[in-house]
């Protein structure tokens, strides 16, 4: 199959960060730019980053932390008689929620009629950071203000956080593949296509065709796995046309696997379009109440969260684990899976509290079902230190990612990527304290694995790189 | 970073209200004078009762330029008097009463005839009620030569009223306190004036009054949010505006006229007129390119570069490339040039910016288009006629967000209300449209055979 164009593909951080910088240099007067990102905290960082660049002007930085009536309103009384060079919102996801029933909000019509108003009283550009699902909401409700922009910059979700929440997502569903290193992993794909290819070449009659369709389940499970996203998609499409008319349960559960591999790839809309449809499927065969059910609709919600749609993620999960706690219980490693995801949504959101609290009781399921030696526990420890860090809590951060990094230094070994990611989050602490030299050792080690263990230029080997020089620069090396 | 660059950059501000150095005459383009030939058909026709004439458009299409442009034609040589109010002179956009609109005609017809007359009208009610704030007003300035008195009060005074919550309130109260309705009154001023036209040496019989910017109020009276606002201005209380003894011509936002409002306000009003994009192609080919409307755009971006030549910003084959799909909206391709200057450094322009100007709009839409609208719209581009199904909600939003750009054929034929419509070429690079339009292809081809 032709691969899709991808209106996303021309996006890259390093240019529409300058991009953004420029078009502050440039501008004269008011002038509306909107800066299209997914993840809160990630806004946060390249705000930081643009502030640094453009030393010496005068930056002001509006975050509403709840929903506002009147964007003009609030920015006359919070800029007022501060001449700023120019101006970053943050937070106006709370004002455009995702869900349907906000479908016109007072908010965003104000924007649209309040559109000559800004000029009037701001004399510096002004920068809107949203989520794409909120940029979409505002070009179809307020056209008028959304048409008197001078550039739209895309953020795409931030490899790190990405990386988190990958490896949550793999190693949460633990099986045989994640335990594989990138050579097993490579001979295990050989092993499996060339015996797919003997099956397939055995005379018609012969033919099994249950075996070559599990083969094909396989591989493309391990194609996923090995981030060939374009051959899983083309496996799995392949799978979705054998499946027998009236096996509604394999269409269903081929529908979330796809999903799975369009969510990697950030096709967000086409993962949200077949997950809805194995519900939709799911709900006729199985039920609503049904463990099946429920982890869709997890995996439905994983991806709003994604796409910074947290209010709908949020919704999900907590069916979820209402579906969950009804059929398997609350003592179940699922339950915990769930509890987990939620908090990484409480987490993006800045809700440190109540994500703190979701991984404790997350942990204390974990303990007693899969006990604190397994890969699981150690994700959960991974992601509880992941809030520490947030907040600045750093000597609790560390003591957790430290744990984390010690039961998986046992279960997966110390050549995993999986290990460095947790390396590479024990160091990115190390660094936010100025210990750059303990960071740049951490960073190193986690370069190194990840140089033998992942394809090439992969951009979790990209981005150690960079922070390498950062530390090397920061040492003065 | 080149001092050029940031001129042209400064230079495509879309926040520029139209300013007269920068105009340009696109009529042609457009479909010829599309305002003022369907406002004078129907003047024509009017004998006992008063044209009643909506008008919206997109943000910056040109509302205001075609309303002063009627404005001269009127005035050149006809019987009608065009007075033009801009409510936002008279009111703060976020807070709009009914009084005030009244109020703001009634300056604007005695500065009319002050000014283009010379005749001072008089009258005792509204020079009683604004007599009632003179002293609250803050800068008791002395009249200049060119500042006349309007109702014992300058202009520039009246307007200073919005500003000031005091005055307001009083002027409110008195207007209130009197049993005499300011309708009513204005209605009388209004005859009085005709009257005056009638008695004077000049070849006017009729007024027609134009109230620009009534799109753009945030909030009316008592409503909490904008569309309660809209709704309740034009809808509940048309009585009001169709109320005022005079032609009238108002313009009305294109979300109402794009809601299922829309029925009403045909119904109460007679006539609403969208003005269409100005034509870059031909209809129905995309690669055909409609000269006129091309080289009218190239002459305002001509005009608001100023010293700097268009060849010295463009290579002939990237400006082309961003005219063409503008799709003549003038604001998208103000927005595709600043695009690009965002992501050069040097001067000219060439082809590959040009192409990656374009490209977060064409995210955008990417993102914004329902999946059940792409075969809607590829059944619109491959349609000869170039029509949508009107009574399909759907286009309206797109309509709104420029998904789907309306023209009008105008001068090509002799039919008014010849228009049509085309996908905006932005659209044309997301690639599920491009699947789409490929899957419709095969399926003609099938069916062929």
């Amino acid at each position: 199959m032709e691969a899709k164009k991808s209106e996303s593909e021309n996006f890259d951080e390093e240019a529409e960060i300058r991009r953004l910088v420029r078009s502050i240099s440039l501008s004269e007067k008011y002038f509306l730019f909107f800066a299209s990102c997914n993840q809160l905290p990630k806004q946060k960082d390249l705000i930081k980053e643009v502030k640094k660049r453009l030393k010496g002007k005068k930056i002001e930085i509006v975050e509403f932390k709840e929903p506002i009536k009147s964007l003009l309103s609030e920015l006359r009384t919070k800029i007022k008689n501060k001449k700023p060079d120019a101006v970053f919102v943050l937070g106006l996801r709370y004002s455009i929620p995702s869900a349907k029933r906000g479908k016109e909000t007072s908010f965003i019509a104000n924007l649209n009629v309040s559109r000559d108003s800004f000029p009037e009283f701001l004399e510096c550009p002004m920068i809107l950071f949203m989520p794409e699902y909120a940029l979409t909401k505002l070009m179809n409700g307020a056209p008028d203000f959304f048409s008197v922009r001078s550039g739209i910059f895309f953020f795409e979700n931030d490899e790190n956080i990405m990386s988190r929440q990958i490896s949550q997502a793999i190693s949460l569903g633990y099986d045989e593949h994640n335990a594989l290193l990138v050579e097993e992993r490579r001979q295990r794909t050989e092993n499996l296509k060339e015996l797919l290819a003997e099956y397939q070449s055995l005379p018609e009659n012969k033919r099994d065709f249950k075996t070559e369709f599990q083969l094909k389940d396989k591989l493309a499970n391990i194609y996923w796995k090995t981030a060939n996203f374009s051959e899983a998609e083309r496996l799995r499409l392949e799978l979705l046309q054998q499946i027998e008319i009236n096996d509604d349960d394999e269409i269903a559960r081929q529908f979330n696997e796809l999903a799975g591999v369009y969510k990697a790839q950030g096709r967000y809309n086409e993962a949200i379009e077949k997950l809805e449809e194995a519900l939709r499927i799911g709900e006729k065969t199985v039920g609503k109440e049904h463990p099946d059910y429920a982890t869709r609709l997890s995996n439905l919600a994983t991806v709003y969260d994604f796409q910074g749609r947290y209010d709908e993620a949020i919704e999900k999960y907590e069916e979820a684990l209402r579906i969950g706690e009804k059929t398997v219980g609350k003592e179940h490693p699922d339950y915990a899976i769930r509890l987990s995801n939620l908090a990484l949504v409480y987490h993006s959101q800045g809700r440190y509290d109540e994500a703190i609290e979701k991984y404790e009781e997350a942990l204390r399921i974990g303990e007693k079902t899969i006990g604190k030696e397994h890969p699981d526990y150690a994700v959960l420890l991974n992601n509880l230190a992941g809030v520490y860090d947030s907040q600045g809590r750093y000597d609790e951060a560390i003591e957790k990612y430290q744990e984390a990094l010690r039961i998986g230094e046992k279960i997966i070994g110390k050549e995993h990527p999986d290990y460095a990611t947790r390396l590479n989050n024990l160091a990115s602490v190390y660094e936010a304290q100025g210990n750059y030299q303990a960071a740049l050792d951490l960073f190193e080690v986690a370069l190194r694995i990840n140089e033998k263990t992942l394809p090439e230029n992969h951009p979790y080997t990209i981005l150690l790189r960079k922070s390498v020089a950062r530390c090397r620069a920061m040492l003065g090396k | 970073m080149s001092d050029k660059l940031k001129k042209i950059f400064n230079a495509c501000n879309p926040n520029n209200p139209a300013d007269e150095k920068y105009y340009t005459d696109c009529r042609k383009a457009r479909g010829g004078d599309i305002l003022a030939r369907k406002v004078q058909a129907r003047l024509d026709y009017i004998e006992h009762s008063y044209l009643r004439f909506l008008f919206t458009g997109h943000i910056g299409s040109g509302k205001s330029s075609e309303l002063l442009h009627l404005g001269n034609l009127l005035k050149k040589d006809t019987n009608f008097f065009p007075v033009y109010v801009d409510v936002r002179d008279y009111v703060n956009l976020e807070n709009v009463t009914l009084e005030e609109i009244l109020l703001a005609i009634a300056v604007e017809i005695s500065d009319a005839f002050q000014k283009d007359l010379n005749i001072t009208l008089k009258n005792s009610y509204f020079e009683e009620k604004f007599g009632e704030v003179k002293n609250l007003l803050l800068t008791k300035r002395k009249f200049t030569k060119i500042e006349v008195s309007l109702f014992g009060l300058a202009k520039g005074e009246i307007q200073e009223i919005k500003q000031n919550d005091e005055a307001k309130r009083r002027l409110f109260e008195a207007i209130a306190k009197d049993n005499r309705s300011l309708l009513d009154e204005l209605n009388l001023f209004i005859s009085k004036a005709q009257l005056e036209l009638a008695k004077s040496d000049s070849a006017f019989t009729k007024i027609v009054i134009m109230v620009d910017s009534l799109e753009k109020i945030q909030k009316f009276e008592a409503n909490t949010n904008v569309i309660d606002s809209h709704k309740e201005l034009f809808i509940e209380r048309n009585d009001k505006l169709t109320g005022i003894e005079a032609h009238t011509i108002y313009t009305v936002p294109l979300s109402l006229y794009r809601s299922d409002a829309s029925p009403k306000l045909l119904h109460y009003y007679g006539d609403v007129l969208p003005l269409p994009m100005v034509k870059i192609f031909h209809r129905g080919k995309f690669n055909s390119e409609y000269e006129e409307g091309c080289k009218a755009f190239k002459e305002i971006l001509t005009k608001r570069l100023g010293e700097i030549s268009l060849t010295e910003a463009f290579e002939d084959k990237a400006l082309d490339f961003l005219v063409k799909y503008s799709g003549g909206n003038l604001r998208n391709l103000m927005l595709f040039i600043q695009e690009a200057i965002i992501s050069s450094d040097e001067l000219p322009i060439n082809f590959k910016t040009a192409r990656k100007s374009i490209q977060p709009t064409v995210r955008a839409y990417a993102a914004s288009i329902k999946e059940s609208a792409y075969p809607k719209l590829v059944a619109l581009d491959e349609n000869p006629k170039q029509q949508i199904d009107t009574e399909d909600d759907s286009f309206w939003t797109m309509l709104e967000n420029l998904t789907v750009m309306e023209y009008a054929n105008g001068d090509d034929t002799n039919s008014l209300d010849d228009s049509w419509y085309a996908v905006n070429p932005v659209v044309y690079e997301v690639g599920k449209f491009q699947t789409a339009k490929e899957e419709f292809q095969k399926s003609k081809r099938k069916s062929k055979k």
